[in-house]
């Protein structure tokens, strides 16, 4: 053994690529030369401090809805090519496509209309979560939880749901209308830039669905189980229960057990 | 229940294999994407323009062979394309200079070990991350796909066609030039006295 020979393989006895025998071999020479020893403590610890403080980052969620959106989504050129067996200018096939889906749609479903996404109460409460993830929604009313409860409640036409939350920060709540229906909204942190994030609206209006409503599959779901949950690739969790009169959503990056279980205990401030 | 036109939509075979075979990979990519570029907003743009350019390329994709190699090699010429324009050529270095500078910090040093838990572990994560950036690409690739990914020697020469021994030997010298950085960082913030070698 020489050091040569320990500096050829100095790193996959780090990583641990070679027999037990070989590794003990090699270190036994290390133990004997200072030189090797060294350049052996200092690639590891170089290695260690790497794999300790630089850390793996998730794909932010709308970062990974818009790459979704732009590719198996996109109403583009390559299923139409197949479909009518030549390429359209994108702009013009989109047009022709909304054309043809509004006509489908008008002679086999004539009492109802697809939902908007923008109304949809799941790509809402999203929407909401990655906003309040980035800063640009901020609780306006940051009183204590009963407080805010009870205002919230003068306010609007449902039961205000603000559970106490074991572990959790209190950021506040937030009352918003959209198109006339008002809805409420709270937040709680969990540190490490990380937030439970609470949408909330009338259940009546919701099933009614002229401003706001949710997809057909979650509110069977609701209707059979009282919950819906849905969890996305981007480890980011929706759960929707119902609460007395009241639609609530809840958004965070945790796994479904965690998010429900926080939900389902008898903790309210009533 | 989606609209009308995006059920049509998914219901196309290519989108069902990009959808099942592609997507998973994001979050490798994205982190390598991070690192290379190192900043989040450049990281989105290699990501965004990666996964069009591999969906407008899928028929091109070979079924059976590393999807994931396939991406990464992807994103890599995307990131020169997009941020190595001026020279398309690896950095190169002179590697007798780190190995002269890394004999000098190994005179003056005490025990690696000592070095790694006392005075690296005080070094904030920036400061590390920054040290990792500034290494010539062709180390950094490297050290990043096997100590923060944890991808085999075989997987990394693969995504770099390059041979297994020469992933060994950027390894060797990214972890070595690594280290003098890190100690020349915690050298600046006075965790490294003058009289440190003397410590032990």
């Amino acid at each position: 053994m020489n050091c040569n020979e320990f500096n050829q393989c100095v790193c996959e006895i780090i990583d641990k690529r070679l027999s037990a025998e070989r590794t003990q071999e090699l270190l036994d020479h290390a133990t004997m030369c200072p030189h090797c020893k060294y350049e052996y403590e200092s690639l590891k610890a170089a290695k260690n401090i790497v794999h300790s403080k630089v850390h793996r980052e998730n794909v932010p969620t709308d970062l990974y809805y818009s790459i979704v959106k732009a590719t198996i989504h996109s109403p583009g050129k390559f299923w139409l090519k197949r479909f009518f067996g030549f390429s359209l200018n994108p702009v013009i096939a989109f047009v022709v496509l909304i054309f043809f889906a509004v006509g489908i749609y008008s002679l086999f479903l004539p009492t109802h209309s697809p939902m908007p996404d923008e109304a949809n109460i799941i790509s809402q409460s999203l929407k909401n979560y990655q906003a309040v993830i980035g800063g640009s929604i901020k609780p306006s009313m940051v009183d204590d939880e009963e407080n805010v409860r009870t205002y919230l409640e003068k306010e609007v036409s449902f039961t205000v749901n603000v559970p106490k939350m074991p572990g959790c920060s209190w950021c506040g709540g937030v009352l918003s209308n959209f198109k006339g229906t008002k809805l409420a909204h709270v937040v709680y942190g969990l540190g490490d830039k990380k937030f439970v994030y609470l949408y909330q609206a009338d259940m009546a209006e919701v099933l009614e669905g002229k401003t706001i409503g949710l997809p057909d599959e979650a509110k069977v779901e609701l209707e059979k189980t009282n919950w819906y949950v849905q969890e996305f690739p981007d480890s980011t969790t929706i759960v929707l229960w119902k609460y007395q009169n009241t639609l609530c959503a809840a958004v965070s990056k945790m796994d479904k057990e965690h998010l429900i279980a926080m939900f389902t205990e008898k903790k309210e401030w009533k | 229940m989606l609209p009308f036109f995006l059920a049509v939509s998914t219901s196309n075979p290519k989108h069902k294999e990009f959808e099942e075979q592609a997507l998973p990979h994001m979050e490798v990519l994205y982190n390598y994407g991070l690192r290379m570029t190192g900043n989040p907003d450049d990281a989105r743009d290699l990501l965004q323009e990666t996964f069009l350019k591999a969906y407008r390329f899928w028929d091109k994709f070979e079924q059976g062979t590393n999807l994931r190699a396939w991406l990464f090699r992807i994103m890599k010429n995307t990131y020169i394309n997009l941020y190595r324009k001026e020279s398309k050529e690896p950095s190169k270095v002179d590697y007798d200079e780190i190995e002269d500078y890394y004999n000098v910090v190994r005179d003056e040093a005490s025990d690696p070990n000592d070095l790694q838990e006392k005075i690296f572990g005080q070094l904030l994560d920036d400061d590390v991350s920054k040290a990792l950036e500034s290494l010539p690409e062709e180390f950094r690739t490297v050290v990043i796909l096997c100590d923060i990914e944890g991808l085999a020697y075989e997987e990394i020469a693969e995504f770099l066609q390059i041979p297994v021994g020469t992933v060994r030997s950027r390894l060797h010298r990214g972890r070595k030039l690594l280290y003098t950085k890190l100690y020349d960082y915690a050298k600046e913030r006075g965790m490294i006295g003058k009289d440190n070698k003397n410590d032990n």
